[in-house]
């Protein structure tokens, strides 16, 4: 069983000779029919909101519970909402509340709204969870509305109102913001937001003030029917007025402004890089340190998949937007910090894998990158080449020498200890684990391209 | 806005405020709601279906309106009709 996928007594996730399953138990039965027979898988299916599956032979089971098994479409990586951008959030957001509406529509809620079951497949959201559904009971209110609330609403709303940072408070609190700390976190002109108001700031009042109380007195109150479609309109609204109005970040800005880098320059490195690739044919690409993702985009072009990680929430939101605008389905940007990745979280640190338990590289990019991670963090030569070599088979990587203007900056305020930097030794200590295919002077520049294969 | 839907949004109104409505059902889902977020839900989904109703009534009233302007702009109406319609 997939370690995700043991909380919903629904069904569960397997993998068998690598094709993902997804097991339907007899208990679901009356739902999963439901979902099919009324129309809404299909509705769904066909505006590209949830995942499609084929249902196969039930020799593939894993335990008599079962009742029908599904061979979902796969996805191709699967990501995390902490590392998603604002505008990666709040389009998953947009999308849960379009399924719930649909769903609504035909007879059905969703009995989950986690963003966990929100994924990105061919550059759009897509639910991945096909047991997310219930058949709605007249009068039941929305059973998810609490975790809608901590899974889309409130960071979303740290994000625009505080700091788009804030979205890391989910590697702490796995099923979402809780409602009393974002309250408190949240500045006050977050109150004249009506929306905020009511679904965050009296939502976690209300959450203190009942706290002990037991829901079994209360459960024979019901909603009007037509309240519930009343409320997912207006937490759709709440959403799509969230703004974020960053200001801009060293990184965001780090092409627009140019710094040392000549157009001259930056044209010969993304020949290179596109020439290299072409001859490569990777099955993916993992665009370290991507900034907005311009040469992430050249893989994209070539019809890689490609991952596109950056440290800057607004450099990802910007190569988001980019790539939503122009439809490209083959990148996907992610909010990634190399020198402290993502870890392993949830129950038993196996619920939520690492990035590279979730996926390897073809070929890793590291284009401007070695000396942040030498003279920005401190980190050996040694260390890099080792890390590199363990999770890709072919490296770009680029060298800057400590004469360039960006390895000035980022000694302008420090002594300079870093005895080892050099072209010398970076390329000794990278040809102990790769071959040196290829070494390139970037044109009008100091810098220099390599590529390397890593060694079997 | 005819009687009856002003007398179902004052309901509406009502009955938020009133907290609630009473029926039957028993929550079987696995996920939990929680206490207090399933009582704020209640409370404000009447409240925000009363809301609903008045956006749903105003947008068609501009609808109305918007329809009748375009239709006189093609010269589907015209000031004729219009006086027609006012005597």
């Amino acid at each position: 069983m997939n370690n995700a996928s043991f909380r919903d007594p629904s069904g569960f996730v397997y993998i068998e000779d690598k094709i993902i399953y997804r097991q339907v138990n007899q208990n679901y039965k009356d739902e999963y029919d439901h979902l099919l027979t009324s129309g809404l898988y299909q509705k769904l299916v066909e505006c590209g909101w949830l995942i499609s599956h084929q249902e196969v032979s039930l020799e593939h089971k894993k335990c008599e519970e079962a009742y029908r098994i599904i061979k979902p479409e796969p996805v191709n990586f699967i990501s995390y909402p902490y590392e998603w951008c604002f505008s990666q959030l709040k389009d998953a957001a947009l999308l849960t509340l379009k399924i719930q509406k649909t769903a609504l529509s035909h007879g059905m809620s969703l009995k989950d709204a986690s963003a966990f079951n929100i994924q990105f497949h061919k550059g759009k959201p897509i639910l991945i969870d096909t047991l997310s559904f219930e058949k709605q009971i007249a009068g039941k209110p929305w059973v998810a509305y609490r975790q809608f609330c901590q899974h889309f609403l409130a960071p979303l709303a740290l994000m625009s109102y505080r700091d788009a940072r804030l979205n890391q408070l989910w590697l702490a609190y796995i099923d979402g913001l809780p409602l009393d700390l974002t309250s408190r976190l949240l500045s006050w002109a977050s109150y004249l937001n009506p929306g905020l108001l009511l679904h965050i700031h009296l939502h976690a009042r209300s959450q203190k003030k009942y706290a002990s109380e037991s829901l079994a007195r209360h459960q024979n109150r019901k909603v009007k029917p037509d309240a519930l479609p009343a409320l997912i309109d207006n937490l759709e609204q709440t959403v799509s007025h969230i703004k974020w109005k960053p200001g801009q970040t060293e990184w965001s800005e780090y092409y627009i402004a140019g710094h040392n880098y000549s157009s001259a320059a930056f044209e010969h490195k993304k020949r290179l890089v596109a020439e290299w690739l072409n001859r490569l044919q990777p099955k993916n690409v993992w665009d370290y340190g991507a900034n907005t993702g311009a040469f992430s985009h050249i893989s994209g072009q070539q019809g890689v998949f490609t991952l596109s990680l950056d440290v800057d929430p607004l450099a990802v939101e910007k190569n988001y937007i980019s790539i939503k605008q122009a439809g490209v389905a083959n990148i996907l940007p992610l909010v990634f910090n190399l020198t402290n990745p993502s870890p392993a979280i949830g129950w038993h640190n196996q619920e939520r894998a690492t990035l590279w338990q979730r996926g390897s590289a073809d070929v890793a990019l590291a284009l401007a990158l070695v000396h942040h991670l030498v003279i920005g963090n401190n980190l050996p030569l040694d260390h890099i080449a080792d890390f590199f070599s363990q999770n890709c088979a072919a490296l770009i990587v680029e060298f800057i020498p400590k004469s360039d203007s960006q390895v000035q900056r980022l000694l302008a305020s420090r002594p300079d200890i870093f005895h080892e930097y050099n072209q010398k030794n970076f390329e000794e200590i990278f040809s102990r684990r790769f071959v040196v295919k290829e070494i390139k002077t970037i044109e009008a520049s100091q810098r220099t391209l390599y590529l390397m294969i890593k060694k079997s | 806005m005819s009687l009856t839907q002003l007398s179902k949004l004052i309901k509406y109104f009502l009955s938020g405020l009133g907290f609630i409505v009473l029926l039957t059902d028993t929550t079987q889902a696995y996920l939990d709601p929680g206490t207090g977020s399933y009582l704020f839900q209640l409370i404000i989904a009447s409240m925000l279906g009363g809301l609903f109703a008045l956006k749903t009534w105003w947008r068609s009233v501009k609808s109305f309106f918007q329809r009748h302007r375009r239709d006189k702009k093609i010269g589907l109406i015209t000031e004729k009709d219009d006086a027609q319609k006012n005597e």
